[in-house]
């Protein structure tokens, strides 16, 4: 083992007591899974403290847009507090991408760097050419230490109670949601960045100050900045269907109200056929019924989403739909069945799911089938009166440097991280997502990067991960990507005013610990085992539970930040 | 010749037909999963696009699955890494077992039922993630192979069961070699060993199947992922097109082909982790009938 320069760590009984030790907290996963955007609750600022984005700008380094690249299709700028801006897209791949910095990012050091990763293990530094091309472009060592991105808070949680810390420590939001008081722990291990970064001193690294300042908000912690962000897309999921099965039966791809989703479910399930209309749509009712994302402040007080009328419409609707048999049954059966094979099947023609998931389709089967196309409905109200849709926090995932290493290697890891945030369009981009053209990659149709079987084995989405970068649409398929920017600028104005955007708050452990249990009464009423009055007896059990504790909690934030 | 007993009744035809039957149906719930993970591992996109899922009826083969997984070599480290890890693992846990049990098999050893005491306690309470972490990484053991062996070397069931079957073995056998003049180690060897193959295969068969399969401590402890075992390293295939996350994963395709189906890779992972024990079990399975819990229960 190596042993930490003296004074580059914290005690490791002193962290003990720091990081929570419910790490496995299942409780809180219900929602967040590794291929959603987080959506719902904050990442941890523990306990009762929260703190408004609107205070903290002071702290954000100054937005400075970086000139060298500019999308096709423009997205739509948010000027809702911590919300992310729709980046635009792409729909051809640049010809001769531009070289973002000039000078070498790196002066020879060697950095650990701890990642997850979803997907196959490249090989190790030694044997691996894209990593030692990257870091030769970097001008520094990045070794990767690459852990399983399902167990990740374990392993993250373990570290941070011994201590025994990489040099950059990637962190998504979702993991830290499970960490009990990493309000505290990210004091004692990580290094306060706002002297680096704050305002002007962001210059040196002009690629960092090319992120958006929403996505900045959740990197302060206690006050203070204290980690790189990962802008995210501003929308959790949408309502996708198969275009291409659509149009060739000329079914109704702009349903208005819920009665017309429906109709057009009849419309599309045939047993007989082996297809049904729905996979899983639940989650998309809620905003479709203008269910609030989690609270509504109305007349001077809190109503959680549970407790407002529209949710007994929107249970009402969906066992509805369960009884009429338009949901798979497997999807019915089976909380597991792969929703994204029947899709691709034609088994289901409408789920909900990931602007993410729509890309993975079309990778898995443009190549096969040319035709094969998909679209997500326009967000559309259930009676038909004004939209709503939900959004996601600014940033997904932090990437943190150690506390304690001297100034100067900090300077040098924020300058790796500053090459590693090249957006689409420029030459670091290329190498960091595609490793050496000729070696790792060739240009294909249209001039896109298509890897080799070199490129297949040895380049994995590991710098991407350290730091972000404006999160264009830049999929390989021009018609999905026009498709995709122009259903988020159609969304953008319709999103929720939640009474807490932009306050970091970490929801209460007792109430995550609620929405499992509770939701899973609420989907025995959706399948018809329950009637939909019972819905009110299920309320009732929540706020015993928890709920109105945790009414109170948020009151007491909204009123701390001014806002009742 | 029949192996009916004398006093039991001859079965009726509607009796051994209905035992032939139940037979075959709980055979094929066996079988029949299988069949259908070994078909989707070599099965194409049509094919599994078309099933919508686990491919049930053959159509065109591939072995594309199998190809992608073993192509880059990190796969193949990974098996030797896990052969070895599972060859000195089981080899450590079996000595340090055998040993621990015959001690503790002995009435008159040295401190022997504090020591038992000690090392039921361990049924009752883990040790817990963090403090796990905390100790193998305050002995220098964190990115080494030892992680994976020393903290599960010795199991406090496999313990008691192979104590409770020295105890049956009669004390007369043991005493008579030490009339002899055998030591204690040469008794162990020579007389207890011999008459315990069974459980001891057993046993080994047990540890080698948790060393073939550990993954956790394996994500905790290895940082350096060239170093992982087979199961950490096949389990990032299952993870593949999770990668979606912030919606951030490569933009690009693969050069003249497409992706093998992720479904017939996972199915294939499931084939590579299952096929070892598989090979295993049949030769250990004579022991089973002789039935390892047999001393425990008269002990």
């Amino acid at each position: 083992m190596k042993t930490p320069p003296e004074g580059a760590t914290t005690s490791r009984r002193g962290f003990l007591g720091l990081v929570g030790l419910s790490a496995v907290a299942a409780a809180s996963g219900g929602l967040l899974s590794a291929c959603s955007t987080p959506s719902g609750p904050r990442p941890g600022s523990g306990g009762a403290t929260a703190a408004a984005a609107d205070k903290l700008t002071s702290l954000t380094p100054t937005y400075t847009a970086f000139p060298g690249v500019k999308p096709d299709l423009p997205g739509t700028v948010s000027n809702l507090p911590g919300v992310p801006d729709v980046s635009g897209g792409f729909t051809t791949y640049p010809a001769s991408p531009v070289q973002a910095l000039t000078q070498k990012a790196g002066k020879g050091g060697t950095y650990t760097a701890m990642t997850p990763l979803w997907g196959p293990l490249p090989p190790g530094l030694e044997d691996n050419s894209y990593f030692q091309a990257a870091n030769a472009d970097i001008g520094a060592t990045v070794q990767f230490q690459i852990t399983d991105g399902t167990v990740y808070a374990d392993k993250a949680i373990a570290r941070l109670a011994s201590g025994d810390l990489p040099d950059i420590m990637v962190i998504p939001s979702w993991e830290i949601e499970k960490m009990a008081d990493f309000n505290t722990a990210v004091d004692k291990a990580f290094e306060d960045l706002t002297p680096y970064l704050q305002g002007d001193k962001v210059k040196p690294y002009p690629l960092l100050a090319n992120l958006p300042t929403a996505a900045w908000q959740w990197s302060v912690w206690n006050n203070k900045l204290m980690a790189v962000p990962f802008p995210t897309e501003p929308y959790p999921f949408a309502l996708l269907y198969r275009k291409d099965i659509f149009d060739k039966n000329g079914w109704n791809t702009n349903p208005k109200t819920a009665d017309e989703l429906f109709e057009l479910g009849k419309e599309i399930t045939d047993p007989k056929a082996k297809r049904w209309a729905f996979g899983s749509i639940h989650e998309m009712m809620w905003p479709t019924f203008r269910i609030p994302q989690e609270w509504r402040y109305e007349g001077g007080k809190l109503v959680h989403k549970y407790e407002t009328p529209e949710f007994e419409l929107m249970l009402a609707f969906m066992q509805k739909v369960f009884k009429e048999e338009l949901v798979h049954p497997e999807v019915v059966s089976s909380k597991g069945a792969n929703e994204k094979d029947l899709m691709a099947s034609g088994q289901i023609l409408i789920y909900r799911d990931g602007l993410g998931g729509w890309k993975e389709l079309l990778q898995q089967h443009r190549a096969k089938n040319p035709d094969f196309a998909m679209n997500a409905f326009p967000v559309f109200a259930h009676d038909g009166g004004t939209p709503m849709m939900y959004h996601g926090n600014a940033a997904g995932i932090f990437t943190f440097v150690k506390k304690g290493l001297p100034k100067e290697k900090v300077e040098e890891i924020l300058s790796v991280l500053n090459w590693c945030a090249a957006p689409f369009g420029t030459k670091e981009y290329e190498l960091s997502n595609f490793g050496v053209e000729g070696e790792h990659f060739k240009r294909g149709d249209n001039g896109i990067p298509e890897l080799t079987d070199l490129g297949r084995k040895e380049v994995a989405y590991t710098y991407g991960f350290l730091g972000g970068r404006p999160l264009y649409v830049d999929w390989p398929y021009p018609d999905a990507v026009k498709l995709n920017v122009e259903w988020q600028n159609a969304s953008f104005p319709h999103l929720e005013k939640a009474p807490f955007d932009g306050i970091r708050v970490q929801r209460p452990s007792r109430m995550s610990g609620l929405q499992v249990p509770t939701e899973d009464k609420f989907t025995d009423i959706m399948r018809g085992r329950r009637p939909v009055s019972d819905a009110k007896q299920i309320v009732a059990e929540w706020q015993r539970d928890g709920g109105n504790e945790a009414r109170d909690f948020y009151m007491k934030v909204l009123q701390d930040n001014g806002r009742a | 010749m029949t192996t009916t007993p004398a006093w039991a009744e001859r079965p009726t035809r509607v009796g051994a037909l209905l035992k032939g039957a139940v037979l075959t149906l709980i055979a094929l719930s066996v079988l029949f999963p299988i069949y259908m993970v070994v078909l989707t591992s070599l099965s194409t996109q049509e094919t599994v696009t078309r099933a919508g899922g686990l491919v049930t009826v053959p159509g065109e083969l591939s072995f594309a699955a199998y190809a992608e997984l073993f192509d880059g070599g990190v796969v193949t480290r990974s098996v030797l890494v896990s052969l070895g890890v599972t060859g000195v693992g089981t080899a450590i846990s079996l000595s340090v077992t055998v040993l621990a049990a015959y001690g503790l098999s002995r009435p008159g050893s040295l401190l022997h039922r504090p020591m038992l005491f000690l090392v039921l306690l361990t049924f009752l309470f883990g040790p817990g993630m963090i403090p796990s972490y905390l100790l193998i990484s305050s002995l220098g053991l964190t990115d080494s192979y030892w992680a994976l062996i020393l903290p599960g070397a010795v199991t406090a069931f496999n313990l008691v069961v192979m104590r409770a079957f020295f105890m049956n073995i009669p004390e007369e056998v043991s005493d008579s070699a030490r009339i002899d003049g055998a030591s204690e180690f040469r008794i162990l060897w020579r007389i207890v060993l011999p008459m315990s193959k069974g459980v001891v295969a057993v046993i080994g068969l047990f540890y080698a199947v948790g060393y073939w399969n550990s993954f956790f401590n394996a994500v905790l402890y290895l940082n350096d992922s060239a170093k992982w075992p087979l199961q950490v390293v096949l389990r990032q295939y299952v993870l593949q097109g999770q990668a979606l996350v912030v919606g951030q994963s490569s933009t690009a395709t693969i050069a003249g082909q497409s992706l093998p189906p992720s479904l017939a890779i996972q199915m294939a992972i499931v084939v590579v982790a299952l096929l070892p024990v598989l090979f295993v079990y049949p030769f250990v399975q004579k022991h089973f009938t002789k039935g390892v819990l047999i001393g425990a229960v008269k002990g």
